[in-house]
């Protein structure tokens, strides 16, 4: 009852903004799994055909992980 | 012999990476080839859906590119922190160019090939499901091109049907330019 009663009050005790934070840094963390998995089907697709932008592709799903993981960070440090 | 396919084009015709482009279609691509390509075997079309078909998402991405100067017309998050609005602007940005990446790989990697000894059908739906079909030239029974509507006639592409007597009893490639052509050209080769 104790700890339940702790919880309540950690939770009463966040303000708007912290909240906001919170949901923000799940939204980026989403978005980051999706990177990832985009990084994958890439992978899998220029697997199956050879062309002249495969690199390009490649590089474009990595930049949007390593993109998406900066405002990840950025987010938990300056916000 | 169909225009649109010709065995050994004259050097002029072919552009500097050894590939040329014909009325949407490539013919003879140096540089482009499959995981199950066999040995020996020639690629001889690659087929993506015609460039008409990609002006509905690159409209939007352009729209949305510059909708959040509507902001400053219309201040609709000025109620956040400086902070939280770099960041609304920043996820914004993020998801566009997520969907516009999203849409042109979408495009880009669901082709038909026509080798010399096959037809292949590559399908990425989405970011989940892969689906490969391919049949021997000789068991192609019966190709049909279907064609509908004014922008489909006007950019001329449309959809072509290919029935095979294999397992995978249909192969379809849709939206691909000059479908007649590419009809005519398969039958030819089979």
């Amino acid at each position: 009852m104790e700890n339940f009663e702790k919880i309540i009050n950690f939770f009463l005790s966040l303000s708007f903004w912290s909240v906001t934070k919170l949901v923000a840094l799940v939204a980026i963390l989403i978005y980051i799994v999706f990177t990832f998995i985009v990084i994958r089907q890439v992978s899998a697709m220029t697997e199956f055909i050879t062309s002249p932008i495969n690199f390009y592709l490649k590089l474009m799903a990595f930049l949007l992980f390593g993109v998406s993981v900066l405002v990840f960070v950025s987010c938990l440090l300056f916000i | 012999m169909p225009d649109l396919y010709v065995a050994n084009p004259p050097p002029s015709e072919k552009s500097s990476n050894s590939s040329f482009r014909l009325r949407g279609a490539l013919i003879e691509p140096k540089k482009i080839n499959f995981s199950t390509q066999r040995q020996g075997e020639k690629v001889l079309l690659v087929l993506r859906s015609h460039w008409v078909t990609n002006l509905g998402w690159i409209f939007l991405g352009i729209i949305f590119l510059f909708l959040p100067l509507a902001l400053v017309k219309f201040p609709l998050i000025a109620f956040l922190p400086e902070k939280y609005q770099v960041l609304v602007l920043i996820g914004w940005y993020l998801l566009l160019v997520a969907y516009l990446f999203q849409r042109f790989l979408t495009w880009y990697f669901n082709i038909g090939i026509v080798t010399d000894q096959r037809v292949v059908d590559v399908d990425f739906y989405g970011l989940l499901y892969k689906e490969i079909t391919d049949a021997e030239l000789d068991k192609i029974e019966d190709v049909t091109e279907i064609q509908i509507g004014a922008v489909r006639t006007l950019f001329n592409f449309g959809v072509l049907s290919v029935q095979t007597a294999g397992e995978n009893k249909m192969i379809e490639f849709s939206d691909i330019p000059n479908p007649r052509q590419v009809a005519k050209l398969l039958q030819d080769l089979r």
